[in-house]
């Protein structure tokens, strides 16, 4: 592609794979440490970047398309779908087995009416011919239908040997016990049949022990319904951050921006339709500005793969500087002269309140008050409990060696990147059906 | 706009709440359908979907992004119009870009750029629009989100329903082609968005000198 006679070696084709990532600046220390090698030695992985950079900025500066009309909703928009009251959807379940319950009361009190001839099936229910109807309705919807009382009255009359027993406990699953559940035990048999209290009288608590209060159950499968993709966001969201962090190296104490003013003074031309001005060298560093072709700007330091320029931009309060990448400016001296600017000082966790939680606390924007790092001389930052892992390498060695700025002043309010990862929000995974 | 309590609203079936809501993102779910889809019908068609189920579901959401959650409705909108359009093919990629004329309530870009500015702006977006449908759809997405919209990784992946380092690697492989797809076009691009190069570079590089 860029050159037929260049040999693609292993070591191209494994920067290559790396360009992407190394612009967003989420590399490895390790792995940044050695794509800048190579980066030195190789003009074709150079020629990449470079053309990776460009591909970037110009869909950056797409612009977007009119919209063609409001796509806002007429009013008269259905209500949206019933999702959370989970509790209405089991009460109608219910509601329908007790239906069913009492179809099938009618149609075994037919039967028996039939069986027993003319007699009362219900008095006839101890003759031997009385067929024996055990109806012990268990629905599948686990909890909220109170039929599960008929389980011990079951076990009751088995051990009883009772020949004939019709017991159908018909009750919808009305948790708020508005309609009385009603317990119909119809067994009039000539043996004695222990029946537990709890099915003998006719209060609403026609629960078992053990069982619990109809509430419950479906309190919980609301509950249920929710924590499987939420969890599952959380720690998707945590496990993900470190490969987040901002490996930008950090500046250290032993190089200044500030004092490369006026030890050279290059003047730039902005060449393309529009150039973001961003706080760090990368297009992952926020955007602060932004300058017109035709703009001339005060060039005061390039990055260390020349890829970036530090420029003079008073619309930065804090530090009266910014950064635009270097494809998109004409110079009138040599890059070459210029000193090596450090990017700004890598996230400091507690600055990044937008960093993913497992919490999942709705932080859809960046404060721009939280943008500023904590004092440059706190290399440890504190454990703020939102922060789900050690993301940013704020101790990491520098892999580029800054040589050639001689200060040991600090910028004096270098400011935070926000990173790939610090544009976004909190987020939870949206569940739905679509 | 109160967005939290607008979308609490919404939860209760308070349709003008949510219309604010659609105002705030309106232009861009309709700019990220339209490069999506490269065709300014089928992401009209796409935002108003996407909408209508957003509003639908919107009991679903519950914190955290509410641009992330909804963009991934967007997302599969804009595959479900992309799979209706390959079984019916329509024309049309030209026609649908800025109207200078005529902007848009709701569309925050300033149009104060001069007509040259504006008619090289609209041909570097042809071409855009060229080089992202030759891409697979799930890097194309990807693409979009990260570039043309400037989401986060983590965004992306709740949009895309994937993790980050698929976005990752998405990213990284649809970057490269978009690199080789304007490379190739460099001749045809407005002199403004060529490749300058610098330092000696240019030797490697197939495009003019500035």
């Amino acid at each position: 592609m860029f050159n037929r006679k260049h040999q693609i070696t292993d070591m191209d084709a494994w920067v290559e794979e790396r360009l992407s990532d190394y612009l967003d600046g989420t590399l490895s220390p390790q792995e940044r440490a050695s794509v800048e090698a190579h980066l030195r030695q190789s003009a074709h992985a150079r020629a990449s970047l470079e053309a990776l950079r460009w591909t970037v900025n110009l869909l950056e500066q797409t612009p977007a398309p009119a919209l063609p009309r409001q796509f806002t909703l007429p009013v008269t928009q259905r209500a949206p779908a019933r999702g959370a009251p989970a509790w209405l959807v089991w009460s109608l379940r219910g509601v329908a087995v007790a239906a069913t319950a009492a179809f099938v009361v009618l149609l075994t009190a037919t039967l028996l009416r039939q069986n027993a001839g003319n007699g009362n099936a219900f008095t006839q229910s101890a003759a031997p011919a009385a067929p024996s109807a055990l109806i012990a309705l268990a629905p599948t919807a686990p909890a909220t239908f109170p039929a599960r009382a008929s389980q011990p009255q079951a076990n009751a009359a088995e051990a009883n040997a009772t020949p004939s027993l019709l017991m159908v406990t018909v009750a919808p699953a009305q948790p708020t016990s508005e309609i009385m559940p009603v317990t119909v035990v119809p067994s009039i048999s000539s043996n004695a049949l222990v029946l537990p209290t709890a099915t003998a009288n006719s209060s609403q608590d026609v629960a078992p022990p053990g069982a619990p209060p109809a509430e419950q159950p479906t309190a919980a499968a609301v509950q249920k319904a929710q924590p499987t993709n939420a969890s599952a966001s959380a720690s998707d969201a945590a496990g993900a951050t470190p490969e987040l962090g901002n490996t930008e190296p950090s500046p250290t104490s032993d190089s200044s921006t500030q004092r490369t003013i006026g030890v050279e003074v290059v003047e730039g031309v902005v060449t393309t339709f529009s150039l973001k001005v961003r706080e760090g060298p990368g297009i992952r560093y926020r955007t602060i500005g932004g300058l017109k072709r035709g703009d001339r700007v005060f060039v005061i330091g390039r990055s260390q793969d020349r890829g970036w320029y530090l420029i003079q931009f008073e619309k930065n309060l804090q530090t009266g500087t910014g950064w635009i990448a270097a494809p998109f400016v004409q110079l009138n001296a040599s890059p070459d002269l210029l000193p090596i600017a450090p990017p700004p000082e890598p996230t400091q966790p507690a600055a990044r309140p937008t960093i993913p939680t497992p919490s999942a606390t709705p932080s859809p924007s960046l404060p721009a008050s939280a943008m500023v790092t904590p004092p440059a001389d706190d290399q440890t930052p504190s454990a703020t409990p939102t922060e789900p892992a050690p993301a940013t390498p704020t101790s990491e060695a520098n892999p580029e060696p800054t040589g050639q700025t001689p200060s040991n002043a600090q910028p004096a309010a270098t400011e935070t990147p926000p990173g790939k990862s610090g544009r976004g929000g909190a987020l939870s995974t949206p569940t739905g059906t679509f | 706009m109160n967005e939290p309590a607008m979308i609490a609203a919404a939860q209760k079936g308070d349709v003008p709440a949510f219309n604010q809501l659609v105002r705030a993102y309106q232009s861009l779910v309709y700019h990220t359908a339209y490069r999506v889809l490269g065709d300014g019908d089928a992401a009209s068609d796409a935002t108003q979907d996407a909408f209508v189920n957003a509003y639908k579901n919107i009991k679903s959401f519950r914190g955290g992004s509410f641009k992330a959650w909804l963009l991934r409705i967007v997302t599969n909108t804009c595959y479900d119009q992309l799979r209706a359009k390959q079984r019916k093919p329509t024309a049309s990629l030209d026609a649908l870009l800025i109207d200078p004329d005529n902007p848009a309530p709701g569309l925050g870009e300033a149009r104060e750029e001069a007509p040259h500015d504006y008619a090289e702006r609209r041909e570097l977006a042809y071409w855009i629009d060229k080089g992202l449908q030759t891409l697979p759809y799930d890097q194309r997405i990807t693409l979009v989100l990260s570039d043309v919209d400037g989401f986060a990784y983590e965004e992306i992946a709740v949009a895309t329903n994937t993790n980050v380092g698929t976005v990752k690697s998405r990213l990284s492989r649809a970057r490269a082609h978009m690199r080789d797809f304007l490379l190739a076009q460099q001749e045809l691009l407005p002199d403004a968005f060529r490749l300058k190069t610098r330092m000696g570079e240019n030797q490697t590089l197939r495009t003019e000198n500035v």
